[in-house]
């Protein structure tokens, strides 16, 4: 069967070796907002040309802005070109401290927050409030069964060694007649 | 997800093309990861577009190596988005010198790939 890759680095490691994937992976890390700025316009399927008038800037720009390493782009860089394609720019603090559980569980108020929140502005108006509400049942039934997903891959599985010697019935005709005769009283039941 | 698959003939070819130009085949393979990132956000391969990507004959593409610095050589990586499968087929590489053959080489190496999706016994 013939390997396939999930990333260009992992590709490249297994083609021209370690050193060269080490520097592409180096030079991927510093474009990684560049690369996402030509991933949504690609997305949004507009051309460089086609979003330079959006945003009223040259289409020259636009080129630089998509090859661009990270620390040379501003923010007013970033927010006239994701309102050309209509996003909107979000801009995160995360301490440094935090572990990945810890963010799973900031992530789990948030979602408890927004979801008060939404309740809240419903209130006082039935049609709204009844969205709401089925809403949050939507939400809840995804993901329990999400997590409930992420907990059955979780789990340790033990591997059961396999015994030297397994001593199973002799299969003779016997015991097939026997066998039929009780499931059919099973049915029967 | 979209996988990148590689031709059995592109080794050799990258390696030759990486000890002559390092600086260019550097910046293609992130142009490549670029692509991929775009392919992976779900664009559409028609509408994935830039001066580094130049649209060769049967869907197949030539990222070149702009992003190197200085006067870098004319170089290009052929690739294949096979939508069907997702699979980004990464078929050659060459310069300017071996445009013409690494252009054909792509032809035939997708062909069989396009009867397949078309129903036809190869």
């Amino acid at each position: 069967m013939v390997k396939q890759y999930k990333s260009v680095t992992e590709f490249t490691k297994n083609i021209l070796g370690d050193t060269e994937a080490k520097e592409i992976a180096d030079a991927i890390n510093k474009k990684r907002i560049s690369k996402q700025l030509f991933a949504m316009r690609c997305k949004a399927g507009l051309t460089q040309a086609e979003l330079a008038r959006k945003a009223s800037i040259s289409q020259g720009k636009v080129s630089k802005l998509e090859m661009a390493e990270d620390k040379n782009i501003s923010i007013g860089d970033l927010v006239t070109f994701c309102s050309a394609i209509g996003m909107q720019l979000e801009i995160g603090f995360t301490d440094q401290r935090l572990t990945r559980t810890d963010k799973i569980k900031l992530l789990y108020f948030k979602l408890r927050n927004m979801l008060e929140e939404l309740r809240m502005m419903a209130k006082g108006d039935p049609e709204m409030e009844e969205g709401v509400a089925k809403f949050t049942a939507e939400a809840f039934f995804n993901i329990i069964i999400g997590l409930f997903d992420c907990l059955e891959k979780a789990k340790v599985k033990k591997e059961k060694a396999p015994e030297p010697m397994l001593v199973s019935e002799p299969i003779d005709k016997d015991n097939i007649e026997n066998l039929g005769k009780t499931q059919q009283a099973e049915l029967c039941k | 997800m979209w996988v990148l698959e590689r031709s059995p003939f592109l080794d050799g070819k990258l390696k030759r093309l990486n000890k002559n130009h390092p600086a260019e085949t550097k910046a293609m393979l992130e142009n490549l990861d670029k692509y991929l990132k775009a392919l992976n956000e779900g664009a559409n391969p028609i509408n994935i577009q830039a001066g580094w990507i130049h649209h060769e004959p049967d869907g197949i593409k030539a990222l070149d190596q702009k992003g190197t610095k200085g006067k870098p050589a004319q170089t290009r990586l052929y690739i294949f988005p096979a939508e069907s499968s997702r699979q980004l087929h990464v078929i050659t590489a060459g310069d300017k010198s071996s445009q013409r053959t690494d252009i054909q080489e792509s032809r035939d190496y997708i062909k069989p790939l396009k009867e397949r999706k078309h129903g036809k016994t190869v």
